[in-house]
């Protein structure tokens, strides 16, 4: 529909993006369309509101906080990413063997068995990442690289 | 000054210097951005630091093929959408109302101000509720084009699409705007001076 057209020239207007033929050629239909002249001064005001809403000035810590999120993070480089990676590995080997001879134990053993096997198999802190943890430093060196 | 591509190589060999240089430069665009998206002022003070800390975290990955704002605004972007459908909108005060409503919000005003009257502050009402309900695509690119400025190539890069996506996303927002700021009660009373 030709009025579809013409409203999306009008938008393109607004952000510069019209050339002096697309705009002779707008101007020829609004003279004689009430309905796009409407959707033009609507547009217009709209973006004049938006554009003219306040600045927010951000609070004065926020540099100090960014700068901080950045140097309480462990940065290491490749030798300390497989490093981590090998030591988390090691880390999941020994908890397989644990479970292993925990299944291996006699059943009038089990209960002290399965407080040794539980203990060992407590991998939840991996999934905590504090800071310095094998998964923390894990995280930090596989983020990042190709991120967007 | 050194441009943010010489920044961003600076702070991938570890400085320190460049990486507060930048933050400094893009802090209050990237915070209004976050703060014109969530309308909470906490949200928009977290977000702005997880976008700095991944650009920082990315430093090394970053090749300059594109304007640092296109890139920036692709992470923020994508922090934005993440948040935004995490949460459901509240009805929010605008920027303006908190300004004024006695949030300390530190701001600048723009001169030329269209809510200095009463049908202007009316029309900026109708405006931000409108805008509110758009979905979060449209919201992000009108604040991309509108509020930070940035062209049809740099948002297509900031939000992944193809330059006539974005335009096609722009007209049909302000189409929607229009559509219902003109169909609102009350709208006969609104001046129509301008053309």
């Amino acid at each position: 529909m030709e009025c579809s057209k013409y409203r999306r020239m009008v938008s393109r207007e607004l952000d510069g993006e019209i050339d002096a033929a697309g705009k002779s050629d707008l101007e020829g239909h609004l003279a004689s369309c009430e309905r796009c002249r409407s959707f033009r001064a609507t547009s217009r005001e709209a973006f004049s509101i938006h554009r003219a809403a306040v600045t927010a000035v951000p609070p004065p810590q926020l540099v100090g906080s960014i700068l901080a999120a950045v140097e309480s993070r462990p940065r290491m480089g490749w030798i300390g990413a497989r490093l981590g990676f090998a030591m988390s590995a090691a880390t999941v080997a020994v908890a397989a063997l644990g479970f292993w001879i925990g299944a291996a134990v006699h059943e009038s053993y089990v209960p002290k068995v399965a407080a040794i096997s539980t203990d060992v198999l407590e991998l939840s802190y991996l999934d905590e990442y504090p800071p310095g943890s094998f998964g923390d430093i894990l995280t930090a060196s596989f983020e990042g690289g190709g991120d967007e | 000054m050194d441009d943010d591509a010489d920044l961003m190589r600076r702070i991938a060999q570890g400085d320190e210097a460049a990486f507060r240089a930048l933050v400094e430069r893009h802090e209050t665009s990237a915070y209004n951005y976050f703060l014109r998206l969530t309308r909470v002022l906490e949200d928009a003070e977290d977000l702005t630091q997880e976008l700095f800390v991944a650009v920082f975290r990315a430093a090394r990955a970053y090749r300059p093929d594109a304007p640092f704002t296109a890139y920036l605004f692709r992470i923020a972007s994508n922090l934005a959408t993440s948040h935004l459908r995490k949460r459901k909108l509240r009805t929010m005060p605008s920027i303006d109302e908190m300004a004024e409503g006695g949030v300390d919000l530190p701001s600048r005003r723009h001169e030329d101000d269209p809510a200095a009257s009463f049908d202007g502050r009316e029309m900026k009402r109708r405006y931000e509720e409108v805008f509110d309900r758009l979905p979060h695509d449209w919201r992000i690119a009108l604040e991309l084009r509108v509020g930070r400025e940035l062209s049809y190539a740099e948002i297509a890069a900031a939000m992944g699409k193809s330059v006539s996506a974005v335009e096609s996303i722009l007209f049909r927002a302000r189409e929607r705007i229009a559509e219902e700021i003109e169909s609102r009660p009350g709208k006969g009373t609104r001046s129509r001076g301008k053309t």
